[in-house]
């Protein structure tokens, strides 16, 4: 309403001037005594002029009415959004005192925020202090002296002194003269999530033990059984034997691959790399799928040319990506038949292609490629044997190391997978979690 | 006569997997026997004092661990070799148990019993 009484306030000033400039058009008219239809004319010409006027000064005054209106509007819900998220928001003035906080603040710290305006932010006296001075050094070198954007995790403390974990984001706010005005901080409470991730991980070990428990006792009793331990089977025996024996296998893959999953999507897999023979670590994989090969009769032409680098990466995930990306190619493509891996570099990746001509996956499925347990429905009538893990962990494993995956495949022609590694060498990652292969 | 078998020592709480160990233990000619938690393991250190312990991590009572650190505390990895068969994977526990004066480690269910055996004889000569 306080606007619009403005708007109102501007167009009667202009009304004002308009009726004015056409009193004092007549009264010179009179005054030089101008005849009296030149009088009219120049009255007329001065009322139509003011009229334009008006109506000029009435649309702008009501644009920008509007405009102003909106921005109000837009203000509010700023202010709505600022007041009631769950993030914890604090404006500091250059110096980092207190200048605004949000109510989350108080949700969050159990400080009021009459307790924090004024008073210095990641000060003992509230809930910071609890970092190594190294992190509040870190900290304010970035925000203050480098005036850029800061990002970490932080332990803080409530005001009832328990201890929290929390994310936080600064950015400091600079004027037209390059110099910090203010900071904005806002902080996500991730305690819960933390506990969560714990639990998730004890979870894991948990699973592990207790499902891996009983299929070892089942693979040792099948062992002895099929050595010969209890006596000898006869041909019959001895095959329905070997079939729960496969099972069991195929059992404790699919643990092994759960488990993986579980591991990797806890976002906590362990990334070590070191320097490592790229040759060396493919040759040991082949020798490990050879009587896999031998199985099927197939082959594996290698190209690697002559002068791949030594690369920093983790050997036991990228390993198992070879290992996945191989063991797929010999599954699902016929006896007899040739597999292709080489190796290219371009100006900043190594590329290992691995090729089959075996089944391939129909057009329809292949945005599914990459999917936690998709197997193709063609796949699925030649090979029941599967998990459809390999190609989702294989591509989680890849990204772990900021790399590509991606592939070509027509169906009864045969599939073709990239991936890349960087030749900078992978970024090494703590973490709480390897992953079995 | 005296007994010139050698002595394994198995710590498994799980019954059929004690189970399998002892069927085949005694078929390769070792003394076997077998407990099902960390205290009785401590126990059966002394008591049937073994040439060799195969050491589950996950028991009742005591884990594991706490076996092994008793023994190395004790002084007693040094005397016994230590063997342990875990379905824990992950290579910080590995890492944890050869720290803690284990000899070797291996991975129940990736794992053939025959490879047991086999690292049991190696570790006895």
């Amino acid at each position: 309403m306080k606007v619009r009484g403005k708007i109102y306030f501007i167009f009667f000033v202009q009304f004002v001037v308009a009726s004015v400039a056409i009193g004092m058009i007549i009264s010179l008219s009179i005054f030089v005594n101008t005849k009296t239809e030149i009088v009219l004319i120049q009255s007329l010409t001065a009322v139509v002029a003011a009229m334009i006027v008006l109506i000029i000064g009435y649309v702008l005054a009501t644009r920008l009415g509007n405009s102003i209106e909106k921005l109000s509007k837009d203000l509010e819900k700023f202010r709505l959004a600022v007041e009631n998220t769950s993030n914890h928001i604090v404006i500091t003035d250059a110096e980092g005192t207190i200048l605004y906080a949000n109510p989350a603040v108080e949700a969050v710290t159990g400080f009021t925020i009459s307790e924090v305006i004024g008073k210095k932010v990641g000060s003992k006296e509230l809930w910071g202090g609890q970092m190594e001075k190294e992190f509040y050094k870190k900290l304010w070198q970035t925000v203050k002296i480098e005036k850029r954007h800061f990002e970490g995790e932080i332990r803080n403390k409530r005001k009832s002194g328990e201890i929290y974990i929390a994310v936080t984001k600064i950015d400091p706010i600079i004027n037209a003269d390059g110099e910090v005005v203010f900071f904005v901080a806002v902080e996500r409470d991730i305690t819960k999530a933390k506990e969560v991730d714990r639990m998730k991980t004890e979870f894991i070990s948990l699973a592990s033990h207790q499902l891996r428990t009983p299929l070892s006792a089942m693979k040792w009793f099948l062992e002895m059984l099929l050595g010969g331990d209890a006596g000898a089977l006869n041909p019959e025996q001895k095959d329905f034997v070997k079939k729960i024996n496969e099972s069991n296998e195929r059992m404790i893959d699919l643990v092994d691959g759960l488990l993986n999953v579980s591991r990797i999507e806890s976002g906590k897999i362990i990334v070590e790399p070191v320097l490592t023979d790229l040759k060396e670590l493919i040759n040991e994989v082949l020798v490990e799928l050879e009587s896999k090969l031998q199985a099927k009769k197939q082959t594996v032409l290698l190209n690697m040319g002559n002068n791949l680098p030594q690369i920093n990466l983790d050997p036991k995930l990228t390993r198992s990506v070879y290992l996945s990306l191989l063991t797929n190619a010999i599954k699902y493509s016929r006896h007899g038949s040739e597999i292709q891996l080489i190796i290219t570099k371009n100006e900043n990746e190594l590329i290992s292609r691995i090729t089959d001509k075996g089944y391939g996956v129909p057009k329809f499925e292949q945005k599914k490629m990459f999917d936690k347990f998709f197997r193709g429905t063609n796949i699925v009538q030649q090979e029941t044997d599967g998990t459809g893990l390999g190609l989702y962990l294989a591509k989680m494993i890849v990204q772990s190391w900021e790399g590509r995956i991606w592939f070509e495949s027509q169906e009864n022609k045969g599939t073709t997978f990239w991936f890349t590694l960087p030749l900078s060498g992978v970024k090494p990652k703590k973490g709480v979690v390897t992953i079995d292969s | 006569m005296s007994d010139s078998r050698k002595k394994i020592l198995v710590a498994e709480d799980d019954d059929f997997l004690a189970s399998a160990y002892s069927v085949k233990l005694v078929k390769e000619n070792y003394e076997v026997r077998v407990v099902k938690d960390g205290e009785a393991t401590i126990q059966a250190l002394t008591e049937f004092s073994p040439d060799l312990l195969l050491l589950d991590l996950v028991m009742p009572k005591k884990d594991g661990f706490a076996v092994l650190q008793e023994m190395q505390t004790s002084g007693l990895t040094t005397k016994i070799p230590v063997l342990v068969t875990s379905n824990l994977g992950q290579a910080e526990d590995k890492t944890k148990a050869l720290g803690l004066g284990a000899r070797d480690y291996i991975v129940k269910s990736d794992s053939s019993l025959e490879d047991i055996m086999k690292k049991v004889a190696e570790m006895l000569k």
